[in-house]
């Protein structure tokens, strides 16, 4: 195997080496000058027909091919020659060709459309609707629908629609049963009801014992109110000067924070009747006033959503925990921690237990640390400081 | 027996079924020269008379000269022998006789119900292969895919290995050739200097240097060392789409959309041979290092061997009749398969016979359309893979021609259905893993499963 490729390879190798070497020679550059072959000299003796007697017997000529300009072009044109006929021998086709004929079936799918056909619409022009289907006219009867077959849509439909009908009486007819049925058990519980009923009250007949009841409920009352009382006597006094005094004015209608608030203070009635003597335009009031006052009801936007809050921005203060201090013996958790367990009022979120003391600020929301503790319950990290004052 | 010049088969057929020759055939037919050069034609034409019936027209002309031939039976009675009833001419009575009533037979069945049997007799003998059914199975294991390289940005059109198998190249129709790690798959180059689609690529074995061919109808040669455009060949007229190098001659081998094969001498840059003689794009050369030394499949339905110490074509196989797009040599066997799309055929190399019919993938003709093959390679384990433009993809034993394993090639996320092509595809040295490149721009690399 080896020998014949060094065989076949040396043999290929010789070959085209000679092509190669033809080649590279054939295509060194020589100059016009060294292609000029050297001029050929000629003894030239005339016919005796022409010689005159003047003339010489003999001449020596000296032929020299004639300057070329490199530069001119060709002076004949170049043309391509044909390709001359194949000089080997066809060669046998040894492939079946499928004589098979196409059945119609195949042809059919095979058929293009004239209109679209690159060859019968070489340019592929639009051709309207109505000259394709012309040219099609004799795929016409692939549309035609015989008169059976509306016939036999048509008792499709009705067979469709009784059915349908059908169905709905039958529906009708079941939730009426349903119904019937339903109320026959009604019935039947409510007579059960109004037996066992009857039968109770021949069975006990107690006046006094409703009167024991109520002479129970009086006491439990006023039991209750008293102790609402002592909880807001206590509260009171726990309360700072501050809180206090502003209790009292709440409790006497003097309090208008809240009202303010919401923009509804009221005037005095001697400052409106002030306003009504001095001509002010009002609406120049309004506009100071600021706020929620609007010119129209379509002027939603055109004053800021809390502008009219700016005077009690400070109501709600974070509560420092200063004023905790001097009430409580120990330190200020144990204090806060006291006054709660004296409310006995306890009520906290799930989970805040151990946290409610750090809190001092109004409300403090804690990232809640999943992994780290899993023992741990799981808080929703919501720690409020509770307003005790209201 | 190889098929002689056409002047020769002219001759012996005007010998034989010259109609003027009838009559004066009987002192012809005696002659030892006239018989021989039947049984030429014979052979030539694909005809065996021991074990086939007579060609077509064969037939058809005994069909005509039927009533001479009664005629001349009844002049000579039965017991004549048959050599001189006008048949052209035969060494021994024994085979005439068995053929005029094989003749006689077909025709008649012919006018009978069994006309397909004497359709059959039109067969060449040549068409039909020489194994009909192949070797035995071998088991291979089944292929994975196990790693799709993303990187080109247009379709891979051609790949090539390095030969100590450390690294593949890969061209791509996004006008670069990138190199890539063959055992991580990591992307370690990309080499720009075509214009247009990279259509082939080949590495030296022994040369530091790799040949791309592109459709710029430029081959250029890349010194790896470098990493540059080191020559340039330049005479092709239009794209380039198969490039290969001779194993043993510094040469490579070229062949393109201009229907010519054209074979350079790597040095020099000098086109040594233009093979012409396809009538259509030739869609891949190959090269070995024994005769034929150079093959080439076209799209004239053509498979053409060269012969490249004369630079003329050696053989033409015309066994295909669609276009034959790719086909793989098997050096170890010495056999090649051919894919198109009327089917994959195997033949014998030097001689260049066809022995075998692979089996076909599943396809439906007339509603989906021909099933184009555009690639199909083979390593030393008997195992040739071919892809298809619709991305269905085969494994096949190659001494059997069975399908061991046949496949829908997924797209890559991101890429449309039809973009499943494979276009190219090579075993690495080893032959134990295959990449291919696809239409939706990635590189798949395959491997066998374990088992």
């Amino acid at each position: 195997m080896s020998r014949d490729i060094e065989e076949t390879t040396a043999r290929t190798r010789e070959a085209i080496q000679k092509i190669i070497d033809a080649k590279q020679s054939g295509s060194k550059v020589t100059s016009s000058e060294n292609r000029q072959e050297p001029a050929a000299y000629i003894r030239y003796t005339p016919s005796t027909a022409v010689r005159q007697s003047s003339t010489k017997k003999q001449r020596v000529i000296k032929i020299v091919d004639r300057q070329q300009d490199p530069t001119l072009p060709p002076a004949f044109k170049i043309r391509k020659t044909p390709q001359g006929p194949n000089e080997e021998a066809p060669v046998p086709i040894l492939h079946e060709e499928s004589t098979a004929k196409l059945t119609k079936e195949e042809q059919k799918k095979w058929s293009i459309p004239p209109a679209i056909s690159n060859w019968k619409n070489t340019k592929g022009f639009t051709i309207s609707i109505d000259k394709r289907l012309a040219s099609m006219a004799e795929d016409k009867s692939r549309f035609d629908v015989s008169d059976r077959f509306g016939a036999l849509s048509e008792a499709l439909d009705k067979a469709n629609n009784e059915a349908k009908e059908e169905l709905k009486m039958r529906a009708r007819l079941k939730q009426k049963l349903e119904k019937q049925k339903l109320l026959e058990s009604q019935k039947k519980l409510g007579r059960i009801a109004r037996e066992a009923r009857s039968a109770s009250k021949w069975g006990t007949e107690e006046e006094g014992e409703g009167r024991i009841e109520d002479s129970v409920t009086k006491r439990e009352q006023a039991r209750r109110e008293r102790r609402r009382k002592a909880e807001r006597e206590l509260r009171i006094g726990s309360m700072s000067t501050e809180a206090k005094v502003k209790m009292l004015a709440k409790g006497q209608g003097r309090e208008v924070s809240e009202r303010i608030a919401v923009g509804v203070a009221a005037q005095t009635e001697d400052r409106r009747r002030k306003d009504v003597s001095s001509n002010y335009d009002s609406k120049l009031y309004l506009k100071a006033a600021g706020t929620n006052t609007r010119h129209s009801e379509d002027q939603i936007y055109d004053s800021a959503l809390f502008g009219g809050q700016e005077a009690v921005n400070d109501i709600y203060r974070a509560r420092d925990s200063s004023r905790f201090k001097g009430l409580g013996s120990g330190s200020e958790e144990s204090s806060a921690k006291d006054q709660l367990r004296k409310l006995g009022t306890e009520k906290r979120f799930e989970g805040l237990s151990d946290r409610f003391e750090e809190s001092s600020g109004p409300v403090v929301f804690e990232k809640d640390k999943e992994g780290s503790d899993h023992k741990k319950p799981k808080t929703t990290g919501l720690a409020r400081k509770r307003e005790w004052d209201e | 027996m190889p098929i002689r010049s056409y002047d020769e088969v002219k001759r012996e057929k005007s010998l034989l079924f010259d109609d003027s020759s009838v009559g004066s055939s009987r002192s012809s037919l005696n002659d030892q020269r006239s018989s021989v050069a039947f049984e030429k034609s014979i052979t030539n034409l694909g005809f065996d008379p021991r074990n086939r019936r007579l060609p077509g027209y064969l037939e058809r002309k005994l069909h005509k000269h039927q009533n001479i031939l009664d005629k001349l039976r009844d002049e000579k009675g039965a017991g004549e022998d048959m050599n001189d009833l006008g048949l052209p001419g035969l060494e021994d009575g024994e085979t005439s006789t068995a053929l005029v009533s094989q003749a006689t037979k077909s025709l008649t069945s012919l006018t009978g119900p069994t006309i397909g049997q004497a359709e059959n007799a039109f067969a060449n003998e040549l068409i039909v292969p020489r194994l009909q059914s192949g070797g035995k199975s071998v088991h291979h294991s089944n292929w994975k895919l196990f790693r799709v390289l993303l990187g080109h940005t247009g379709q891979v059109t051609s790949l090539t290995f390095d030969p100590q198998n450390e690294f593949f190249a890969t061209g791509s129709s996004d006008r670069t050739i990138k190199i890539w790690n063959l055992a991580s798959g990591q992307l370690q180059l990309t080499l720009t200097g075509h214009i247009m689609a990279v259509r082939g690529l080949v590495i030296s074995d022994r040369h530091p240097y790799m040949f791309s061919c592109s459709e710029d109808k430029t081959v250029k040669c890349w010194d790896l060392e470098k990493n540059k455009i080191v020559r340039d060949y330049h005479g092709h007229l239009s794209s380039v789409y198969s490039i290969d190098i001779h194993p043993t001659l510094d040469l490579i081998v070229t062949g393109g959309r201009d229907s010519s094969v054209k074979v350079w001498d790597i040095r020099s840059k000098l086109p040594v041979f233009t093979l012409t003689g396809h009538k259509n794009t030739v869609n891949k050369v190959s090269c070995r290092a024994v005769d034929p030394q150079i093959i080439s499949c076209s799209m004239d339905c053509t498979v053409k061997t060269w012969d490249l110490v004369a630079g003329k074509c050696d053989k033409t196989l015309t066994y295909h009749s669609k276009s034959v797009r790719s086909f793989c040599c098997d050096n170890t066997r010495d056999e090649f398969i051919s894919g198109s799309s009327d089917g994959l055929k195997k033949f014998n190399l030097p001689a260049c016979e066809y022995l075998q019919e692979l089996e076909n993938l599943p396809h439906d003709e007339l509603t989906q359309g021909n099933l184009i093959l555009n690639t199909n390679c083979c390593n030393s384990d008997g195992v040739m893979f071919a892809g298809y433009d619709d991305g269905q993809y085969g494994f096949w034993d190659w001494e059997s021609g069975t399908i061991f394993q046949k496949g829908l090639n997924n797209a890559v996320p991101g890429s449309l259905s039809s973009e499943r092509g494979v276009l190219c595809s090579s075993f690495d040295r080893s032959g134990l893993r295959l990449v291919t490149g696809n239409v939706d721009k990635s590189v798949k690399v395959w491997k066998q499963t374990l088992e």
